[in-house]
């Protein structure tokens, strides 16, 4: 979900990009043109409302949503999300730190390839992966097949509930927790741990007593990240029966006229959702981590790992095949095999239906997020920061919980809305508009204010600067992110589930009910495209920048913008 | 260009602007000369129209700007500014930068319009370059050159130089005043070199904590500085306390002829006494002369001295580079005939 380009930039060391955040110069705070202001407004409006209207319905159910609340198999669903959190963050966490540190610090065999391979998990879907779990080492999957021939094994224990899920969120979110420990890993001062091998500790004592305690805030912030992201995760936890409270929210909603249970539920999803995001800030540690020189960073000596090198490649290489390589495999063969049984259909109408939607989600997100990014950078203030968190209220609630506000509001406001595509494409605007508007924020904090005001001075208003000078400087941004919100459309499912009009099917709908009825070689083609169009840019992004990052160490600096 | 009162509280209740005043004349060239942080370039912004004013007003050719209640945006002020940092459009060739400004001159004159601007500024070769494609001078000029273009009725230009390096520098600077004059146009040069300050302006504005401490032209702001912070801005300066007695000042250092300051000074009288390195000498001291040379910097043409003076404070004097003076000699300061030392009345108990 928080697959930022920047993220990738910082994570391959190239986070050297020239920034201007505030007029460098100015006394006051410049005011932003009245239409910006009420265009800024009325984003914000809706893209809170929905949630708002959530809230209060809820509240307003009184005694049947608190009598909801309060049976027991409510209190089972906090506990399974809570125990699939904790799982999965620690098991991402006891991969990433190391993978983090063999790609950075030590002579690892084929390091570069590593990172990409490594960071590639991020885009595939979740109910993609536990499909692929569930075929292939299923009680009756390929792994049974296999053992059955040689050793006449003919059951395996069930992959389904915690195990399962557990392994495949794991194997897909530990990449958070890989980007952000890696990206402080080089830009951590050497020169700290050079002093403690000065001061006689080895390099495994140094590891553990100044470098691990300096990546604690980047491990905390990837923890964050897997956090939400296994709690709001729909795809795995359905296909795999682990009752979670998207699981549970979504069952509510399909089985019940009365909805009023699966707005409580949401409302409890969104208290542990915030009660994590609280729980981590209170765990700040009081230390500093700064870099403790300035200067730029010195290329650290890389430790050899000596007779343990192929080990670790090897260690390495098991863990790549078994998040990126076999999924893909047991994919190739499903298709394979539907092929060869004649039953196989390219799925049309689903791939023109995922291509539309997710085009008009990319114009639209893009379109709004303009605004906002520029509020949020060029005219920073208390209205520009309450905008810039309204707007990133879709990355802390789940697809399910958006959904489900949006039918709501739908139902009771926007009757003649319901049930259109409209609908659905602004649930995925209220869902990606910060990546959106992230990664525009990031390109214009590349343009030198000063740029606009020359052309200010040379005689062109507000409005027409941001058009004739802003827009063409930033238009790479918004690019970037109108392809993230695009990629993250077609891998979106609740939401589309919930808010696709009767009878409306995108790949990732068609993969989900094939794959929930074990139809592998249906589910098969569509997933293959879903992976590999959301993965070939991704890969060739990353292989691009990580050769440029190699070639010219410190980042380049776009001509012209002085600094 | 008329008259400036402006005010203007910064961040934290302290003046960015305090009640200054500044008047350029039509066609003139002023540079402001300023320590950072003593407001200059708020000055230019207030001017451009990039910050407001709280009180007070600016006035360009008679027309208010900025005031209290007034604020002009910057767009319609035909003011043009070059950044420190040149702010050229990078999506944009040469030339394209240049016409920016010329929103009203249809496509076909365009080019015409521009060209003698193009070639004042030696750019006629350049047009279709991109920015990141030219040098740093090549930047500045395209950076003047896109600011001229509009017929500004003044020009602002901000630290201009300072991305430059030396030699860059100061033929840059004869450059830039033989465009701006030759355009007839107003500007209002800021830095904080004192030789940049001084070479390029008709007039010089000394500024500091938010105030124009003095203006005039550059050779009455060197040889009479209005203020000792004046002084110091112009050139090195060491300062001693000293005595009025008769036509002489007393000091530690010695006796000197003095310039009398303009409320003039009584015998007896206490005052600060401003001593410029190169504006002093020394020859051998008579054997109780308690005056020594303290140190010895060689720096081509002159070398510099520290004699420290019998409190422990030391004053810098330069001297042609001839046989060098040993460190430890007694020295004798002296002022030459016709370089009187500047005094002021002392700054009540500091």
């Amino acid at each position: 979900m928080l697959f930022h380009r920047e993220n990738l930039r910082v994570a391959l060391g190239q986070f050297a990009l020239p920034q201007f955040r505030l007029r460098s110069r100015s006394v006051s705070r410049p005011r932003a043109p009245i239409a910006l202001t009420a265009t800024g407004l009325l984003i914000a409006i809706a893209v809170l409302l929905p949630i708002v209207y959530l809230v209060i319905r809820s509240v307003g159910a009184g005694e049947a949503a608190s009598e909801m609340l309060f049976r027991a198999r409510t209190g089972a669903i906090v506990v399974r999300s809570l125990v699939l959190v904790v799982v999965v963050t620690a098991g991402s966490v006891a991969i990433a730190v190391p993978l983090a540190w063999l790609t950075t610090r030590t002579d690892l065999p084929g390091r570069r390839w590593w990172v990409v391979a490594a960071v590639l998990p991020l885009v595939v879907p979740s109910y993609v992966a536990a499909m692929v779990a569930v075929a292939a080492l299923g009680p009756r999957g390929m792994l049974q097949g296999a053992l059955d021939r040689i050793f006449g094994i003919e059951r395996l224990p069930a992959i389904y509930g915690l195990p399962g899920a557990a392994l495949v969120l794991v194997l897909l979110s530990y990449p958070y927790v890989f980007v952000t420990v890696r990206a402080a890993l080089r830009r951590m001062d050497p020169a700290l741990d050079e002093a403690a091998r000065g001061l006689g500790y080895g390099p495994g004592r140094t590891s553990l007593k100044v470098t691990l305690p300096l990546l604690r805030p980047a491990i905390a912030a990837g923890a964050l990240l897997v956090a939400l992201y296994t709690l709001s995760d729909f795809g795995a936890v359905s296909l795999l029966g682990y009752e979670t409270f998207t699981w549970a929210i979504f069952i509510q909603y399909e089985t019940t006229f009365d909805r009023t249970a699966a707005s409580a539920l949401s409302l409890v999803l969104i208290a542990v959702a915030l009660g994590i995001l609280l729980l981590d800030s209170a765990t700040h540690a009081r230390g500093r981590y700064h870099r403790s020189t300035s200067g730029a960073v010195r290329p650290v000596s890389n430790l050899s790992l000596g007779r343990w090198r192929w080990p670790a490649a090897i260690g390495v290489g098991t863990l790549v095949t078994s998040a990126v390589i076999a999924p893909l495999g047991v994919l190739c063969f499903w298709v394979a095999r539907g092929a060869s049984a004649g039953g196989v259909e390219f799925p049309w109408p689903s791939a023109w239906n995922s291509l539309r939607v997710s085009l008009l989600a990319a114009a639209v997100s893009s379109a709004l997020a303009l605004p906002v990014a520029i509020l949020a950078v060029r005219f920073a203030g208390r209205f520009a920061a309450f905008l810039d968190r309204a707007t990133h209220m879709g990355f802390a609630l789940p697809g399910v919980v958006v959904a489900l506000a949006l039918v709501f509001f739908g139902v009771n406001f926007a009757a003649p809305l319901y049930q259109t595509i409209a609908l659905l494409v602004f649930a995925y605007t209220v869902l990606f508009l910060p990546a959106a508007s992230g990664a525009i924020k990031t390109s214009l904090l590349q343009v030198n204010p000063h740029v606009e005001e020359a052309a200010r001075s040379l005689g062109r208003s507000e409005v027409k600067t941001i058009l004739q000078v802003t827009l063409p400087l930033i238009t790479p941004g918004i690019l970037t992110g109108a392809a993230m919100v695009f990629l993250l459309t077609m891998k979106e499912l609740p939401a589309t589930l919930i808010l696709g009009p009767l009878g409306f099917k995108t790949l990732a709908t068609e993969v989900w009910s094939a794959a929930s009825e074990a139809f592998f070689a249906k589910a098969a083609l569509p997933a293959i495209m879903l992976v590999l169009a959301a993965g070939a840019p991704t890969a060739f992004l990353l292989l691009r920048e990580s050769r440029r990052a190699s070639d010219d160490g410190e980042g380049r600096s776009p001509g012209g913008n002085g600094a | 260009m008329q008259g400036v009162t402006c005010r203007y509280p910064g961040r934290n209740g302290e003046a960015a602007l305090d009640a200054l005043d500044l008047l350029v004349r039509s066609g003139e060239f002023v540079s402001v000369l300023g320590q950072s942080g003593s407001g200059k370039t708020t000055m230019l912004r207030v001017i451009a129209g990039f910050e407001r004013v709280q009180a007070g007003e600016v006035q360009v050719s008679g027309r208010v700007v900025s005031s209290a209640t007034r604020h002009i945006p910057p767009e319609e002020r035909r003011v043009g500014l070059v950044f420190q940092d040149y702010a050229l459009f990078p999506h944009l060739t040469v030339e394209q930068n240049v016409l920016f400004g010329l929103k009203w001159v249809n496509q076909g004159e365009r080019s015409a319009a521009v060209r003698p601007i193009v070639e004042m500024t030696g750019l006629a070769g350049l047009a279709g370059r991109y920015v990141h494609e030219l040098s740093g001078g090549q930047q500045q000029r395209v950076a003047l050159a896109r600011s001229l273009a509009t017929r500004p009725v003044a020009l602002l230009l901000d630290e201009p130089f300072s991305n430059l390096d030396r030699q860059l520098r100061a033929s840059l600077r004869r450059e830039v005043r033989t465009i701006v004059k030759a355009s007839a146009t107003t500007a209002i040069l800021v830095t904080h070199d004192r030789e940049e300050a001084l070479a390029i302006a008709d007039r010089v504005a000394v500024m500091g904590r938010g105030k124009i401490l003095q203006i005039d032209t550059p050779e009455a702001i060197y040889s009479m500085p209005a203020t000792p912070e004046v002084a110091r801005m112009v050139g090195p300066t060491d300062t001693l306390p000293g005595t009025i007695a008769g036509n002489l000042v007393e000091t530690e250092a010695g006796r000197f002829r003095f310039r009398a300051p303009a409320g003039g000074v009584t015998d007896g009288q206490r005052v600060d006494v401003v001593l410029r390195a190169h504006e002093l000498e020394f020859g051998p001291g008579a054997d109780g002369s308690d005056m020594r040379v303290a140190y010895r910097e060689f720096r081509g043409e002159f070398t510099q001295y520290g004699i420290i003076l019998p409190s422990g404070v030391t004053v810098r004097v330069r001297r042609r580079s001839l046989a060098p003076v040993m460190d430890g000699t007694r020295v004798r300061i002296t002022a030459p005939f016709d370089r009187p030392v500047l005094v002021y009345p002392s700054s009540p108990a500091v």
